[in-house]
């Protein structure tokens, strides 16, 4: 159970609910490019099999040589917008 | 008084220091064991020649150039005549070269000892070049310490373990404590303290006991200077031996600055934790292994993962 505390073990998918490959996971990206990401969609499975629509906005976390030490990431849970349809016509 | 004789000849045979003496004409007629293997001039080689040639011989290039040898044999000739020479029964030193090249400083007394013929010369010298040697090399491990221990950018004290005396002080340590060294060395740790309460003496004494006997210590403590202000200061404690002695050195620097950054970062991390942890919005953070550091009670909810499972999973 501890180690699923991982978001790589989330079962994060994309809007179209196929896996995201984790080059493409949202803090990869941002650890990657060291640029924030923001509103970006996916879909992560909860322990209680429920899956949960998600906007993201991630950013890096630097220390003062500008190397990445970490990502914040916020959710905004968009389940409820993307079964009506709306979040589907943001993406 | 040849019971008396053989005695006397045994002591200078045996003597390990050098002993030499010239007849009324200068010539040398004793040269013990101890004077040839310091000179490396065997007794057969100097009995009956005059003492200012062997003396000469026995000189160092730098003495030769200053000395010639008409001016050493004036110099002892008037010892002999009169019995009087400004050099007579004053301790001196002086160095030799022996004829393997090698220095060697020796300590001596000449004396003149009244004859019915005249006087004759005695000279009793020690071969101090070790201890000169030993001396010159304590003294320059001091001067190195001694610099060392002014250049620092740590204040450093020297302390009386015993009675906390404080026995010296460099300049940072005075500088940082406002203080002259005459002034310092009225005083002990505990005046250099915010903490004189009898507890905080007793905590301090046990400190020192322990790096007396187990060796150094880093402690942080609550510095005042003469001015009664007050800083944060991280001591570095140490066992030193000087002049023989155990000391104990402790060599101080102001973290006042750090303490400050530290609490300043502690406050900026306890907003942030109570803010992240009321806000509406869920918030995760990883570490640069991707691995979940921190989750807000409303990432909590999202997720259905708890900050448990992430410090018992990461």
């Amino acid at each position: 159970m501890g180690g699923k505390c991982n978001p790589l073990e989330w079962g994060i998918a994309g809007p179209d609910g196929s896996l995201i490959p984790q080059t493409l996971l949202p803090y990869r990206q941002v650890a990657q490019s060291r640029q924030p990401l923001y509103d970006t969609r996916c879909s992560i499975l909860r322990p209680d099999e429920q899956r949960v629509h998600l906007a993201v906005n991630a950013a890096p976390l630097t220390d003062t040589l500008g190397d990445v030490q970490g990502v914040v990431m916020t959710f905004e849970d968009i389940t409820e917008r993307m079964q009506g349809g709306i979040g589907v016509a943001r993406e | 008084m040849r019971e008396s004789e053989h005695k006397l000849r045994s002591v200078i045979d045996h003597s390990s220091d050098m002993i030499i003496l010239t007849d009324e004409s200068g010539a040398i007629i004793e040269w013990n064991a101890s004077a040839a293997t310091t000179t490396g001039l065997q007794r057969e080689e100097v009995l009956n020649r005059p003492i200012w040639e062997v003396q000469t011989e026995l000189g160092t290039p730098e003495r030769r150039a200053l000395i010639s040898l008409e001016e050493t044999r004036q110099m002892i000739q008037q010892a002999l005549d009169t019995g009087h020479a400004s050099w007579l029964g004053q301790l001196s030193e002086s160095t030799i070269q022996r004829r393997d090249g090698v220095q060697r400083t020796l300590q001596s007394i000449e004396f003149a000892i009244q004859t019915e013929r005249g006087h004759r010369i005695g000279s009793v010298m020690r071969d101090v070049t070790d201890y000169q040697q030993a001396k010159a090399a304590l003294l320059q491990s001091e001067r190195n310490y001694r610099e060392i221990f002014n250049a620092s950018s740590d204040a450093i004290f020297i302390q009386d373990a015993q009675n906390g005396a404080i026995l010296d002080a460099n300049q940072t340590a005075l500088d940082l404590f406002v203080c002259s060294y005459g002034e310092a060395l009225q005083m002990s740790l505990a005046d250099f303290s915010m903490n004189t309460g009898p507890e905080n003496q007793a905590v301090m004494q046990r400190t020192i006991k322990e790096v007396m006997q187990n060796g150094p210590l880093r402690i942080e403590w609550l510095a005042r200077k003469k001015n009664g202000e007050s800083f944060w200061a991280e001591l570095a404690l140490s066992k030193v031996e000087l002049g023989g002695q155990s000391r104990l050195q402790v060599a101080l620097r102001d973290i006042s600055q750090r303490k400050q950054t530290e609490k300043e970062l502690f406050a900026e991390k306890e907003r942030a934790q109570v803010t992240l942890h009321s806000i509406g919005d869920a918030v995760i953070t990883t570490d640069a292994q991707a691995q979940v550091e921190y989750l807000n009670p409303a990432a909590e909810m999202l997720t259905g993962w708890t900050m448990a499972d992430a410090r018992a999973g990461c």
